[in-house]
């Protein structure tokens, strides 16, 4: 094409026509000369544009070899940029910024955004030692970042630990909800109470809530600050309607008479995860989500707790309960339950778990009790249909009591493993022989035993009264625990402290001269810290004793862990 | 349906270049855009793979091979894997694509995690000679941005 402009424009030249058509001539000629440099360089600029799938091709057509020379990276799709750089700390994906325009974008864009301290380097706390002025200058930029962030981009994640003024954090607040953020979890150190703001609960993206107050090391008189969860605004704004997990700590309920709206389907109707730790504000804990699966509360003092969950797989309650405590349960599909360090309670009804799988039973101290003896009864009888069990060492000794008193009026029939926390010492041994009694098919058994514990309680050594010897009360239980004894193939006995003392030799005698199908024994001894184990020597000549032994089984393995 | 590597049939992948390559069911499967079509009865003839060239599907298939064998333990996996990612930024770059398309998370994080160690750590300056970023920033701009972000450049 410019070339026949030139041989056009030479003849007229040669043919000297008029001025006025050699001007328009120049006109074009340059017209086109100018597109035509335009046209030739574009493909180069505009590369940086055209989507990464056609750069692909083009490249592989065009110059195979010459691959190295060009900027690729900027060239991906923005998922993938976004994945690459997830796998960076916030900081050094924000430093990209600076690269260029693209990258400028990728930043502002960047849909994951996570100032927890171990990713930041800030330290929680660090505000104590100013209580007049409780912003920390260094973590003011955060809500600088949310505001810089791209008006039509999402935030998926948003993660923060660390100290925060109340504006800043309103704020952040207010921006992660603009940017329909998924995942909100907020971890911070409060000077002073915080309401959350009613904006929040205007969030449908939200899928995750995790909130948790902290205390700085020192605050003044007896002040406890904490988030403020205003029940009313929740339930004003219809909940949070795609919430599935919800996770409070430290958090003090407001308005307590609507508390039984907040914790239902209406307020939460997708909930499937919730955790409860420490909260105030909530005396009567009555809580029904249809599609609940994971229910934890811990740390708190509550006088009643009502669980309604249709699917509802895994109960873990912590620390919680006064002794009239009124509890009732429906889940009858309850998988896992754990019920650690709660008080006791008469009140206590629960229907027939079908599925229970893991039942964990712990607690630090009990008054000596008919009633406390009865509602044990009574937890244990709800659990019967479990497959695995764990008990603590506290209901290891109230079981002592029921032997004596006939033993448990039921069975774990369905039991396959358990796993009990003792001292094995004459207070818990008739504890034991209860549990074992009741647990007619267990095939694998696991002792933990704590060398102090056992010998601590006052006036419960029952063997003492009965005139026998530890070694004495085993053989003398052999008739009750024929069942257990005929089922039991593993057992593994872990001893806390230096040395596998007595109590545990002779539990295992009494295993290795009945147990028929016995197949392995394993014994450990876990010291605590890293102490050298100066008595190994003696605790392998003790193993090569017990291999001595009688054995009603055939073929015993007799391990030092 | 077994996918075990005793009952795992053949097939036959296309590459956008015309280069078809057999791989055994097991091994292909591990791209979820493949597995989807197995799934649905779609894997009978060769299947086209207009995205992905001959050279990187070898590549991916070579990776997919490594990470179905059951035998391979951890250890092995990782110091292998380290050793595949030493690639140059062209066939990285292929590789992400691939791995992007053919739906591989695995592959596609051990890639993404390669670029990522390649970025982390260096200055600006350094990270676009390494990747030839072009600076389309005004000097002025540039200050500004820095000022901005001022919190990640201390």
């Amino acid at each position: 094409m410019v070339r026949k402009f030139l041989g056009l424009y030479l003849e007229g030249f040669m043919r000297k026509e008029s001025m006025g058509v050699m001007l328009v001539l120049w006109i074009v000629v340059i017209h086109v000369l100018v597109s035509y440099e335009l046209v030739r360089q574009r493909p180069e600029d505009n590369l940086r544009n055209v989507d990464g799938l056609d750069d692909l091709f083009a490249d592989k057509k065009d110059n195979g070899h010459k691959e190295q020379s060009n900027d690729r990276i900027s060239n991906l799709p923005d998922a993938i940029t976004d994945h690459i750089l997830s796998f960076l700390p916030i900081k050094s994906i924000a430093q990209t910024s600076v690269l260029s325009k693209r990258w400028r974008y990728i930043w502002s864009s960047f849909p994951s955004l996570d100032f927890s301290e171990s990713q930041v380097g800030f330290q929680i706390g660090n505000l104590s030692t100013n209580l007049h002025y409780p912003e920390t200058k260094a973590l003011e930029f955060i809500s600088l970042v949310l505001a810089r962030c791209h008006k039509r981009s999402n935030i998926q994640s948003f993660h923060f630990k660390g100290d925060l003024s109340l504006s800043c954090l309103y704020d952040c607040i207010c921006s992660v909800v603009k940017h329909k953020v998924v995942e909100l979890e907020l971890d911070v150190c409060l000077n002073y109470h915080f309401d959350m703001p009613r904006y929040l609960f205007t969030c449908d993206s939200l899928r995750t809530l995790m909130l948790k107050a902290r205390k700085p090391s020192t605050t003044l008189g007896n002040q406890k600050p904490s988030f403020r969860f205003l029940t009313s605004y929740a339930i004003a704004a219809n909940g949070l309607q795609s919430l599935c997990t919800l996770s409070l700590t430290c958090i003090r309920f407001m308005d307590g008479q609507m508390i039984a709206d907040l914790f239902s389907a209406s307020c939460f109707p997708l909930l499937k995860e919730l955790k409860l730790s420490a909260c105030e504000g909530v005396t009567y804990l009555c809580i029904s989500y249809p599609n609940l699966e994971n229910f934890t509360v811990r740390n708190m003092q509550i006088y009643g707790l009502d669980v309604s969950g249709r699917r509802l797989e895994r109960l873990q309650v912590c620390d919680c309960f006064h002794n009239s405590c009124i509890i009732t349960i429906f889940a009858p599909h309850l998988q896992k339950n754990f019920w650690e360090l709660s008080g006791f309670t008469e009140k206590f009804s629960a229907q027939n778990f079908a599925f229970l799988h893991l039942a964990s039973f712990y607690i630090h101290k009990y008054t000596k009790s008919a009633a406390n003896v009865r509602s044990t009864e009574t937890l244990l009888s709800g659990l019967s249909n479990t497959t695995k069990l764990y008990v603590g060492f506290r209901y290891i000794e109230i079981l002592s009591e029921i032997h004596f008193a006939g033993g448990l009026p039921f069975s774990f029939d369905k039991l396959l493993v358990l796993m009990i926390h003792t001292g094995l010492g004459k207070c818990d041994i008739p504890g034991v022989c209860c549990l074992l009694r009741s647990c007619p098919k267990v095939r694998a058994l696991r002792v933990d035993i704590f060398n102090n514990w056992g010998t601590q309680t006052d006036n419960r050594d029952f063997l003492d009264n009965a005139d026998l010897s530890e070694e004495e009360y085993w053989e003398s239980q052999t008739q009750v625990l024929r069942s257990c004894l005929n089922h039991l193939v593993w057992v593994k006995i872990v001893v806390r402290g230096q040395m596998i003392h007595e109590n545990a030799i002779n539990f295992v005698k009494f295993l290795l001269k009945h147990g028929s199908v016995l197949g392995k024994i394993l014994l450990s001894v876990e010291r605590e810290g890293s102490v050298p184990n100066e008595n190994l020597p003696l605790q392998e000549l003790k193993i090569h004793l017990l291999k001595e032994f009688y054995q009603a089984s055939s073929d015993v393995d007799i391990v030092l862990g | 349906m077994s996918l075990s590597p005793s009952t795992s049939k053949m097939l036959s992948l296309k590459s956008s270049d015309g280069k078809v390559l057999e791989v055994e069911e097991h091994v292909a499967v591990l791209c979820e855009t493949i597995k989807s079509l197995v799934e649905d009865g779609c894997a009978d003839s060769p299947i086209p793979l207009a995205n992905v060239d001959g050279a990187t599907l070898g590549n991916v298939m070579e990776w997919c091979k490594k990470h179905a064998d059951q035998k391979a333990s951890a250890d092995d996996l990782e110091d292998w894997d380290a050793e595949f990612v030493e690639r140059d930024q062209g066939e990285l770059y292929h590789l992400i694509m691939a791995a992007n398309y053919l739906n591989i998370k695995g592959l596609l994080d051990l890639i993404c995690q390669k670029v990522a160690d390649m970025i982390k750590g260096k200055h600006p300056e350094k990270i676009r000679e390494i990747f030839n970023i072009e600076n389309d920033f005004t000097p002025e701009q540039q200050e500004q941005i820095r000022k901005d972000n001022s919190w990640a450049f201390e």
